[in-house]
């Protein structure tokens, strides 16, 4: 019956947001309003029909329905409960599904909000982001459909999976399915697993929003900052919960892969990676067109290349492309997902090119001044699209290119990324550094000096301090030079802006910085989060640049030594978990300069011959001492233990806290205000073929009501 | 009068257009110099840490990858896999087969691969690296590394396809286990 509710809900689901599309392209065209009603209607009414879709999935997998392939595939009768629940997204169908699901609340809260701000996007708003949704339900109805079950021919025997029922088949034997499920892959059972992908599909859809604004606003020719300040927020949150995915799937791989690092430049890492990248340049440069009307065409290029990205790692990951620890399986999806990707990275592009061309998108300002803030954000902006392009082609160009130029496929290692980034993150360090101190329009060197003075003698001290610790190297010292002068210019503008308010209004230096939360959460919002990206690069300059590590084969009570700690083997401990896999634990103790610190269990888990290794840490602001037990001997009770010392290792989880908080702050602003759409010029009489709306110089028959209309 | 005040705004606009054209060349020279550095790094760092990625029969038996450092794949013969724990470091060796590439079912062309007599095969040897997880039979093993005088593949990183869970094509009545089965799922 599930599998039924959960089919039928996907197809109406289908339908709508079919009809969304259509009914929002007839209005646009038209200037209806009731059309533009009806597609709202029928693109809100998809995220509840998805959610009925989605709850019948898992309800499935909660109640161990095995008739239905995808249920049968991803859990089996010793899954806990925890992770029946995870399992939703364990593979490729579920995973669709629930992006599908995500997308549509995105896209139902987006609709919502803005419906009466911005009525002259709204059909273009409704129309790109149905489409998407469209496209993502299609796969999953047609070609991974997680509803399909099992059939039994009864004559022959054979078992084959359908959504419907086959002519002459019936359900096979539930006991002999659950005899045969398959379960999750035990790389998947971790904590990391329950937050993390819903962290990034979040991060991913929500994309999708400023993608939509942006291609409405060029669609209905209305050019004006509405689209910029309609998507600031959503535009925030996405980068957010990608943020939050991508350090959570770092410590996800720390904890679970056994191998003592967070980041291995794998081409689906890489992939998740660039539309942070692009997403990031995205918020910047946007503040230039909100302050100044300067960079359209360039914020256009960017929002829309954000989401293609997003589109380009969604199809690369999940369609076969490249081999990595993390992709799915070669799928069907592939074909249909490389033409959707292409088709609106194709017609975004022209899109743009035309509104251009009909000079829709003139900057009000020339750049007059090689230190003015805008011109240091747009550098900023170069170093991030620089290093989106550079790590593109290192995941996917060279590859790509070289089989087809060659026929011999040219992978590349990750000792490109460790030539080619590192000088890029430098820079961008810097210019996080100094940008804050410019003005809009022209700042002098004596103004920046002044203003960096303090910040750079901070840094001068805690390198000094740096240099006291026996820590050497030019890398290291100009990795934590530029991060340090980051965060200190960070703290001094918080700082710098309080004291004024305490000189000026004889306020507590407390209330002092409180009020300038309050009156400004978004450039001071910005500064936490530039807090948080000093932290985290702290983190992974010690980590990455200064990393140990020792091995060797003990028996109990043998050590191993590494700087000023050992660890001491004790016993090995054998046990069966309830979920049935085998574990083996070292029962190991931690000492630093001979007195006891702590005692770990580093373990090696078997779940039916596939082993996975849990280190065993101990986590300070200083550094991890992780332990990996690698191999055990039952004959003589040995063990081969490695242990790693991770300096500063925890400062990236720690610095991703602090960007939330940050980002939360930033985002919470409610500094914005939508002007009602603006009188578009004369030249929005012109038609191309991507013009959906007929009259653009009129408003919107009705628009005026639509607030009635609204929610 | 007014011609003084004409005079002045022509001047100053004059000013103002020999300001912005200097600013533009700045822009234009630290353009082509941060682009000239970014491409350099490209260059440079596709030539360092570009590997071809190519078949067992080709490394052994195509002298032009001879003493360069490749990317191979292979299927991973469980019955090979030795693991030295008595040295100071880890040394796993082990032997990979060749397996058909093209094969739509990546299962069955490593379940071929592996059983095949016929199936180019190649020692492999490892060492100072944590054992790892997914090294057992039928793995697809991704292997960058060299091949030695004695026609030993050195490795300097080793990776697996990750066998996400055993997918059955389908479940087989009055059977327990399948045969077949499909890597596949997502660790990410």
């Amino acid at each position: 019956m599930l599998a039924e509710i959960g089919l039928a809900a996907l197809m109406l689901a289908f339908a709508s947001a079919l009809l969304a599309v259509g009914s929002a392209v007839y209005a646009a065209r038209s200037g209806q309003t009731r059309w533009l009603v009806s597609a709202r209607n029928a693109a809100v009414a998809t995220f509840p029909l998805l959610t009925v879709s989605v709850a019948a999935l898992l309800a499935a997998l909660l109640t161990q329905q095995y008739t239905i392939r995808y249920v049968w595939s991803v859990t089996d009768t010793s899954t806990p409960m925890l992770y029946r629940f995870t399992a939703l997204w364990g593979s490729q169908a579920g995973s669709i599904l629930f992006w599908t699901w995500l997308m549509s609340l995105f896209a139902f809260s987006a609709i919502l909000i803005n419906w009466r701000r911005y009525p002259r996007l709204m059909p273009g708003v409704i129309a790109y982001t149905m489409a998407t949704t469209t496209f993502f339900i299609g796969l999953s109805l047609f070609l991974e459909n997680p509803f399909d079950r099992w059939w039994l021919d009864p004559v022959t025997g054979e078992i084959i999976g359908a959504s419907l029922i086959p002519p002459g088949m019936i359900l096979p034997p539930m006991q002999v399915l659950a005899e045969q499920s398959r379960g999750l892959n035990p790389l998947l059972r971790h904590f990391g697993m329950i937050i993390h992908p819903p962290m990034l599909y979040l991060g991913f859809v929500g994309f999708v929003i400023p993608f939509a604004f942006a291609m409405a606003a060029m669609t209905s020719r209305d050019l004006s900052t509405g689209w910029i300040v309609a998507t600031r927020r959503w535009s925030l949150i996405a980068w957010l919960f990608l943020s939050l995915g991508l350090i959570l799937g770092g410590r996800w791989a720390y904890d679970v892969l056994g191998w003592g690092g967070y980041w291995g430049w794998d081409p689906v890492e890489n992939a998740a990676f660039l539309p942070w990248l692009l997403g990031t340049a995205f918020i910047h440069s946007v503040m230039i067109q909100e302050k100044r009307g300067m960079l359209k065409v360039w914020n256009l290029v960017l929002v829309i290349s954000t989401f293609s990205m997003v589109m380009f790692a969604t199809f690369a990951t999940r369609s076969g492309l490249i081999d990595s620890v993390h992709a799915f399986a070669r799928s069907e999806v592939g074909v249909p997902m490389f033409l959707f990707w292409a088709t609106i990275t194709g017609v975004s592009s022209y899109l743009i090119l035309i509104r251009r061309r009909e000079g829709l998108l003139r900057d009000d300002h020339p750049f007059t001044n090689i230190l003015s803030r805008e011109t240091l954000f747009v550098l900023n902006n170069v170093v991030f699209v620089a290093l989106a392009l550079a790590i593109f082609w290192g995941s996917f160009g060279a590859p790509i290119t070289s089989e087809l130029v060659t026929g011999t496929e040219v992978t590349i290692g990750t000792q490109y990324y460790h030539l080619v980034t590192p000088p890029l993150f430098l820079l961008m360090y810097l210019l996080m550094g100094i940008a804050p101190l410019s003005a809009y329009g022209m700042t002098s060197l004596r103004r920046m000096g002044m203003g960096i003075q303090y910040p750079a003698a901070a840094t001068l001290v805690v390198l000094a301090l740096i240099f006291m610790t026996g820590t050497r190297g030019l890398g290291a010292f100009l990795g934590y030079g530029f991060t340090f002068l980051a965060g200190f210019v960070a703290i001094w503008e918080i700082l710098r802006a309080a004291q004024a308010r305490v000189r000026s209004k004889g306020e507590s230096p407390i209330v002092a910085v409180l009020a300038l939360f309050r009156r400004n959460r978004r450039r001071y919002g910005g500064y936490i989060v530039h807090l948080g990206v000093t932290v985290i690069g702290i983190g992974v300059i010690g980590s990455t640049l200064f990393q140990d590590h020792t091995e060797n084969l003990l028996r109990v009570g043998e050590s191993l030594t590494l700087q000023d700690y050992s660890i001491r083997y004790d016993g090995i401990t054998l046990a069966t978990a309830d979920d049935t896999r085998q574990m083996t634990i070292a029962d190991v103790t931690v000492l630093r300069d001979g007195q006891e610190i702590t005692r770990l269990r580093p373990r090696i888990d078997d779940f039916n011959g596939m082993a996975m290794t849990i280190a065993g840490q101990h986590s300070t602001l200083e550094n991890d001492v992780y332990i990996l037990l690698n191999n055990y001997v039952e004959s003589d009770n040995t063990v081969r233990l490695w242990l790693y010392i991770n300096p500063l290792v925890n400062l990236i989880w720690w610095g991703g806290l602090i960007l939330i908080v940050g980002t939360l702050l930033g985002g919470w602003s409610g500094e914005e205000s939508a002007p009602l759409t603006p009188k578009p010029s004369s030249s929005q009489a012109k038609q191309d073929p991507f013009d959906m709306v007929k009259s653009p110089a009129r408003p919107f028959e009705g628009e005026r009501d639509l607030g009635a209309e609204g929610s | 009068m007014a011609q003084a005040t004409w005079e002045k705004s022509t001047n100053a606009r004059a000013a103002l257009a020999r300001g912005q054209k200097s600013e533009r060349i700045k822009f234009l020279i630290g353009g082509v110099l941060l682009l000239g550095v970014v491409l350099y790094l490209v260059f440079s760092g596709t030539l360092l840490g570009a590997r071809y990625f190519i078949t067992i029969d080709e490394v052994l038996k195509d002298a032009q990858y001879a003493g360069q450092t490749v990317r191979v794949t292979g299927v991973v013969l469980g019955e090979t896999i030795n693991i030295d724990d008595e040295s100071q470091q880890t040394i796993i060796t082990f032997t990979v087969a060749s397996f058909p590439q093209d094969h739509p079912n990546l299962a069955e062309a490593l379940y071929i691969g592996a059983n095949d007599p016929n199936a180019t095969q190649m020692q492999v040897r490892v060492v100072g690296q944590p054992k790892p997880e997914l090294l057992r039979q039928e793995a697809q093993a991704i292997m960058t590394g060299k091949l030695d005088a004695n026609g030993v593949f050195v490795i300097d990183e080793l990776n697996f396809k990750c066998p996400s869970r055993f997918e059955a094509d389908a479940p087989v009545m009055g059977q327990q286990d399948h045969p077949g089965m499909e890597l596949s799922g997502n660790a990410g």
